[in-house]
C-alpha cells in the first residue's frame, strides 16, 4: 500500500520487546488520528452466552477491549469466536449476559445503532455496484450529504490504494482488491470499532502476508479498535495487541501473543499455538523424578509431575551429541525445510519433534542427546489440561543462556534439581525469552 | 492434410450432435412457422379446388376487421392487466415466504398449488366461483346485504374476472423463479446494510431488486408469452363472449381456423401475432438488459 509507506518500518517482528511493550498499554501508543470525530470507546462482554435449543455454542464469556486495541478471538472452527463477533455486532442475539460499548448497553439495539462496523470472510460486497457505490453505500444509507460523500470516498479510495478501480464491479477485481474495498467500506464510515470476521482466509499465503501488514498499519494509523476472528494463529501472533484464545465456546486463556506463546495456561492452548505445535508427553515415575514415559534414566522434573503431562516447544530443543548430557533419544526422520528442519526423535515410548536451524546433522538412527532450558519446559495437569506451576530440571547450563545458578553440566540435569516457587518461575518466562519462535 | 482431415471430423461430430435437437426444432417450430406465413398469402381453396394465391390480400382484410381490433384491444387490456399484476404479487409472496416464518413450507405449497392444477380443471373451479345465482362470489356478497354481479355474463365485467383468474394462476408460477433466485442472494448482503443502518425498504430497492433484475426479465418475457397464449381458460369461461368481450388473440385464431374453417385467415392472424411478439422481446432484451447485473 502506497499510502502509508512510513508505516512500514513501524513494526517488524512482532514479538519485539518494544512491540510487546506497547502491546500491553494499547491507549498510550501513538496513533495518527483521521480528521474528523472518533469517540474512543471501550467494549464490554459480560457473561454473554448463545445458545440454539440444546446446543451451546458460547457459553458465559466475558472480556475487555480497550479503545485503540486489536483483539485476536483465535480457536478451532466451532469455537464460538464467530457467534461472539456476530453478538457484538448485533447479527446475533445473545441468550443472556450483557454487551456494552462505551457507556452504552448495545445488547438489544439493532446492528445499525451501534456504531461499528464490519468486514466478512466473503467480503460482502454488492455485486451489482461499481467499488465506489460500494464503498458509499453506508454512507447514503446515513442520507450523508453528496459532496461529503465524494470527499470521503476520495480519501479513503487513496488510503487502500484503491483510486483506479472505483467504476469497476466487484467480479472485475481480485481477491486483495475485492478485500480492500471491503474494508474501505468499513473504514468510511468512520466508526472506532470494526469487527473483522477471517477477513483473509480467502486470499492465496503470499497476499495474506501483505494484507495482515495492511490491516495492522491501518488499524494503527487510524487508532481503530478491531476484534478480529482467525482460526490462524499466524495473524494472531502477527496482529493481535492480545489474543483471546477460545475453546468449545469458552475462553482458554487472554493475552499478549507472547504469554500465549510463553505460558500456556493449558495444555490445549500449548498444542494450539506455535507451528508444529508443542510436544506434549505423558510424565511417568521414576527413582529420581519424573520421566518421559518409557526412558526411566534421565529425569526432567520432581516427583510431584508424574503421570501429568510434559510440555516443550520443538524450537525449544537443542540436538547434541550422545555424549553431553540430557535426555537420551534416537534420530526417527529429519524434514529440511531450508532455513530449519523439523527432526522427529524417539524418546522412550514417546515422539518428540524439534526444529533445529539449517540442516541436520544426523542421520536416521542416530543417538543423540536433548537439551532445553528450564523455561521452556511446561507442565499440564493429566485431568483438565491445566497449567502446573512445576519447574524443569534443568538439563544443562549453556554458557550465554543460563540465568540461573551456574553450574557446570552434570551427568543428568536430575543432580542439580530443585523446584523454584511459582513467583520465580513466572519471571524467569519473561527474563529468560530469548528464542521465540513464532516469526521464524 | 491430416490435420484437415481430423478438423472435418470434429465437424462432421459436432454437426452430428446438434441433428437431433435441429430436427426437432426445425420439425416442429421452424417448419409450422414457414408454411403459416405461406399459408398466409393464398385464401382457402373450396370443394377441392387448389387454394388460390391472393398476395397480402388477407392482411388488408385483416386491417379493415373490426373484430380483431376489439380481440387486439382485449388481448392488450389482459396483458396489461394480467403481467404487472402477477409479476408484483409472485415477487410479494417470494419476499414472504423467504423469510422466517412458521410453516414455510406450507405456505410454499399452498401458493404453488394453482400452478400444478391443469388449466381446465382450474377453469372449472372458477366458474364455480363466478357462477350468477350458486357462484361463491355471489352467496359472498349476498351473505353482505350486496346484489350480485353476473361475472362472466357482463361484458363491462366479462375480462376483468379471466384477468383476476389468471393473475390467482400465474403468480404462484413466477414466485418459483423469484424465490430461487431471493435464495442465491448471500445473506451477509443483508448483514452488511443492517450494519450500517439501511432500511429494509431501501435495501430492497438498492440491492434486492437489482439482483432479482434477470429474474423479473425472465419472467416478464414468460408472463407475455403467456398473456398471448390464452385458449383453454377461454373455452372453459366464457367462449370469448359475450360479443367477443373476453377473446383473445390466439382464441380468434382459433375460432377462425377450427369454427370458420378459413385457415388462411387463421395463418395471417398468427404470423401478426408473431411479429409483435418478437419485437416486444427483442426491446425488452435491448432496453433491460442493459440495466440487468448478471452474476
Amino acid at each position: 500500500m502506497t499510502a502509508m509507506p512510513r508505516l512500514h518500518g513501524q513494526r517488524g517482528r512482532s514479538m519485539n520487546p518494544d512491540n510487546n511493550h506497547q502491546a500491553q498499554n494499547p491507549p498510550s501508543q501513538p496513533t495518527i488520528s483521521q480528521p474528523g470525530s472518533r469517540e474512543r470507546q471501550r467494549i464490554r462482554l459480560e457473561a454473554v452466552s448463545k445458545r440454539w435449543g440444546d446446543t451451546t455454542a458460547v457459553d458465559g464469556i466475558g472480556f475487555d477491549v480497550a479503545p485503540g486495541e486489536f483483539v485476536i478471538l483465535l480457536g478451532p472452527s466451532g469455537c464460538g469466536k464467530s457467534t461472539t463477533l456476530r453478538m457484538i455486532a448485533g447479527l446475533e442475539q445473545a441468550s443472556a449476559g450483557r454487551i456494552h460499548i462505551g457507556e452504552r448497553d448495545v445488547t438489544h439495539l439493532p446492528p445499525g445503532d451501534r456504531g461499528l462496523s464490519m468486514v466478512f470472510q466473503s467480503y460482502a460486497l454488492f455485486p451489482h455496484l461499481s467499488v465506489a457505490d460500494n464503498i458509499v453505500f453506508g454512507l447514503r444509507s446515513r442520507k450523508v450529504p453528496k459532496a461529503e460523500r465524494q470527499e470521503r470516498l476520495a480519501r479513503v479510495a487513496e488510503l487502500v490504494d484503491l483510486g483506479a478501480y472505483l467504476e469497476r464491479k466487484p467480479a472485475q477485481l481480485s481477491g486483495g482488491q475485492r478485500q480492500r474495498v471491503a474494508l474501505a467500506r468499513s473504514i468510511i464510515s468512520e466508526h472506532p470499532i470494526c469487527l473483522m470476521d477471517e477477513p483473509l482466509s480467502n486470499l492465496d499465503a503470499r497476499l495474506r502476508g501483505e494484507m495482515r501488514r495492511e490491516i495492522k498499519a491501518l488499524q494503527r494509523r487510524l487508532g481503530m479498535t478491531v476484534i478480529y476472528v482467525t482460526h490462524d494463529q499466524v495473524e494472531a501472533m502477527s496482529m493481535g495487541d492480545r489474543v483471546i484464545l477460545m475453546q468449545d465456546g469458552r475462553i482458554v486463556q487472554d493475552g499478549t501473543p507472547d504469554e500465549l506463546y510463553d505460558r500456556p495456561a493449558t495444555a490445549f492452548a500449548a498444542g494450539f499455538i506455535g507451528s508444529p505445535a508443542m510436544n506434549l508427553v505423558p510424565l511417568a515415575a521414576a527413582a529420581d523424578g519424573a520421566v518421559i514415559a518409557g526412558e526411566p534414566h534421565c529425569s526432567v522434573a520432581a516427583h510431584e509431575a508424574k503421570g501429568h503431562w510434559f510440555g516443550v516447544r520443538p524450537e525449544d530443543i537443542r540436538l547434541l551429541p550422545a555424549d553431553a548430557p540430557g535426555v537420551p533419544a534416537t534420530v526417527i526422520d529429519a524434514e529440511y525445510l531450508g532455513a530449519d528442519s523439523i527432526v522427529r526423535l524417539q524418546v522412550g515410548s514417546q515422539q518428540l519433534r524439534a526444529r533445529p536451524e539449517g540442516k541436520p546433522e544426523m542421520a536416521t538412527g542416530t543417538a543423540c542427546r536433548l537439551q532445553w532450558r528450564r523455561e521452556a519446559a511446561h507442565f499440564f495437569a493429566a485431568d483438565d489440561g491445566r497449567r502446573l506451576a512445576i519447574a524443569g530440571h534443568d538439563l544443562s547450563a549453556p554458557p550465554g543462556r543460563h540465568r540461573f545458578e551456574p553450574h557446570s553440566p552434570g551427568l543428568t540435569g536430575a543432580a542439580v534439581s530443585t523446584v523454584q516457587d511459582n513467583e520465580a518461575q513466572a519471571s524467569s518466562n519473561h527474563a529468560g525469552n530469548d528464542s521465540p519462535g513464532v516469526n521464524r | 492434410m491430416l490435420i484437415r482431415h481430423a478438423d472435418r471430423r470434429m465437424q462432421i461430430y459436432g454437426a452430428l450432435l446438434l441433428l437431433p435437437a435441429a430436427v426437432l426444432l426445425g420439425t416442429f417450430a421452424y417448419l409450422p412457422t414457414v408454411a403459416t406465413l405461406i399459408n398466409s398469402f393464398f385464401l382457402p381453396g373450396f370443394r377441392g379446388a387448389p387454394p388460390e394465391f391472393v398476395g397480402l390480400e388477407n392482411y388488408a382484410m385483416l386491417v379493415e376487421d373490426a373484430t380483431f381490433w376489439k380481440v387486439a384491444r382485449n388481448n392488450l387490456i389482459y396483458a396489461l392487466g394480467t403481467i404487472p399484476t402477477s409479476i408484483a404479487l409472485a415477487l410479494g409472496m417470494a419476499l414472504f415466504v423467504n423469510a422466517r416464518l412458521p410453516g414455510r413450507g406450507f405456505v410454499r405449497m399452498a401458493y404453488f398449488t394453482p400452478t400444478i392444477l391443469p388449466m381446465i380443471a382450474a377453469a372449472n373451479i372458477w366458474m364455480f366461483f363466478y357462477a350468477p345465482q350458486i357462484g361463491l362470489f355471489n352467496k359472498l356478497l349476498g351473505a353482505l346485504g350486496l346484489s350480485g354481479v353476473n361475472w362472466l355474463g357482463d361484458p363491462s365485467m366479462a375480462l376483468t374476472s379471466v384477468i383476476v383468474m389468471t393473475v390467482w394462476k400465474e403468480a404462484g408460477f413466477f414466485m418459483i423463479f423469484y424465490l430461487a433466485a431471493l435464495q442465491s442472494i448471500p445473506p451477509e448482503l443483508e448483514e452488511a446494510s443492517d450494519l450500517e443502518g439501511t432500511s429494509r425498504w431501501s435495501f430492497f430497492w438498492r440491492v434486492t431488486f437489482p439482483l432479482l433484475m434477470p429474474t423479473t426479465l425472465f419472467v416478464l418475457i414468460n408472463a407475455l408469452i403467456n398473456a398471448v397464449r390464452v385458449v383453454d381458460h377461454l373455452f372453459i369461461l366464457t367462449k370469448g363472449g359475450p360479443n367477443n368481450a373476453t377473446n383473445l388473440l390466439l382464441y380468434y385464431v382459433y375460432e377462425n381456423a377450427f369454427s370458420f374453417f378459413d385457415r388462411t385467415y387463421a395463418a395471417t392472424i398468427t404470423v401478426v401475432i408473431l411479429l409483435v411478439l418478437a419485437v416486444v422481446a427483442t426491446l425488452k432484451f435491448t432496453v433491460l438488459d442493459h440495466r440487468t447485473h448478471y452474476q
